[in-house]
């Protein structure tokens, strides 16, 4: 079965064990949205302060929200040992990776959008510049390429520290200063879409980060799953 | 692991005995290359475990204590997953039945009672007809008829010409269908000989759950 194939298997099963539990996407918006809120009693009603900071506190909120996923992209496998069936299978085991990253930067994706409409709700902003079809569909690239490099790196990280006693701990020390320059180059992107600017730059960094961790981390998934 | 030699031959039932802390799940996880040894060698069929590549992790089967069961998906979608990993076409229906999953082959994983997920668990191993079949106290939580079942399945399984591990508690169930007895204590192996009288491995194994078993085999 080749390695697609199999990752796609992967993505599918875990989307459907959330579809049926709700662990991680009600608690991933409810945290986004939580820290949106803060933002809107801090700012008040300024639109022009809320448009120039949208694209960090955005950002910001999905960081976290994304970590907060990532907590859990590993339970199903670790609740009852699933991760051994997976790991006999007769696939390329950098497989679990990439079916991990898929659905985590599926349901990534899938919160932002409830996000964004929730920003747009408390600060009166525009999201998507002056014309509404290119900026949301640049919008969208930006948070496609911007889920998938983040998941591709946090799937990595969670692998590792899913094994150890102090993972809560660790994921976010280890996820945060590596996830920085992912983090910028989604603000980056954010700003560009609102301004009606292009962005290339963004979206071609995002995915080249996204393919660099991917080929990275096939090498070595296979090790942070042993340990 | 202290010098450990064990040898499963096809068509062969191995029962490994020993007391808790023994090493035992540590032994059956290294040989379904699952843990890496940090010396000595692990062989099926020749080839080097340690570096075993897919096409020979497809011919094992490994069932442990927890079922490696998805909670959230139903007993079917776990089957079904597994068989689409392993490349198993044939239909789960005569799966489940022989396991006797067919009433709850809807229910998700997290419901069942732990004797039920044990049997669910054992059909995972076995669904993609290995050819060697590793099992980590297969019997833990079963009642009587479903550890007969169990018994049976490692007959089929001896008959069929796989080799099967078994590393049970439970003395009496795994001497009734092991071609062979070992007793492991300490992550040492002090007993692993095919002439032993049934009596012999009783006896080392209370021993070595006692703690006062022999001296390792030289």
């Amino acid at each position: 079965m080749s390695l697609l194939r199999v990752a796609a298997a992967i993505a599918a099963k875990d989307l459907r064990s959330e579809i049926r539990s709700r662990e991680r996407a009600p608690a991933m918006l409810l945290f986004a949205a939580l820290i949106l809120l803060v933002m809107h009693f801090a700012v008040g009603l300024d639109s022009a302060a809320a448009a120039a900071l949208a694209p960090g506190v955005i950002q910001t909120a999905l960081l976290f929200a994304g970590t907060l996923g990532l907590y859990r992209s590993f339970a199903p496998e670790t609740e009852s040992m699933a991760i051994h069936g997976l790991m006999l299978a007769p696939v390329d085991r950098a497989a679990i990776y990439f079916g991990k990253v898929a659905s985590g930067a599926v349901l990534l994706f899938v919160v932002q959008i409830p996000v964004l409409a929730i920003y747009e709700a408390l600060f009166s902003v525009n999201l998507w510049g002056v014309a509404p079809v290119h900026g949301i569909l640049s919008l969208g690239a930006v948070l496609a390429c911007g889920s998938l490099a983040f998941t591709a790196l946090g799937v990595i990280v969670a692998a590792i520290c899913a094994s150890t006693s102090v993972r809560e701990v660790l994921l976010p020390l280890l996820l945060f200063p590596l996830a920085a320059p992912l983090v910028i180059a989604g603000v980056s992107g954010l700003r560009a879409v609102m301004g009606g600017d292009p962005i290339g730059e963004a979206v071609r960094f995002l995915l080249f980060a996204a393919l660099a961790l991917g080929a990275v981390s096939w090498m070595v998934f296979e090790f942070a799953l042993e340990e | 692991m202290d010098r450990v030699s064990l040898r499963v031959d096809a068509g062969e039932v191995v029962c490994l005995l020993g007391p808790n802390g023994a090493g035992k799940t540590t032994l059956i996880r290294m040989a379904a290359t699952l843990a890496r040894p940090h010396a000595g060698a692990l062989r099926f069929r020749g080839a080097d475990l340690r570096k075993a590549g897919p096409e020979i992790r497809g011919r094992i089967g490994f069932a442990s204590h927890a079922s490696l069961l998805y909670p959230d998906l139903t007993v079917a979608e776990n089957l079904r997953f597994h068989a689409r990993l392993h490349v198993v076409r044939r239909p789960l229906g005569p799966l489940l039945a022989r396991h006797g999953l067919e009433a709850v082959a809807d229910v998700p994983a997290r419901h069942l009672s732990r004797g039920t997920a044990q049997r669910a668990a054992v059909a995972r191993a076995v669904l993609h007809e290995p050819e060697l079949l590793l099992l980590d106290e297969p019997f833990s939580g079963l009642d009587e008829a479903a550890a007969e079942a169990v018994i049976e399945l490692l007959r089929d399984f001896r008959a069929r010409g796989a080799g099967v591990l078994v590393t049970t508690h439970e003395v009496e169930r795994g001497l009734s269908v092991a071609d062979r007895a070992a007793v492991l204590h300490r992550g040492r192996l002090i007993l692993d000989d095919p002439c032993a009288p049934l009596e012999v491995v009783r006896g080392t194994y209370r021993d070595a759950a006692a703690g006062r078993g022999p001296g390792p085999l030289s």
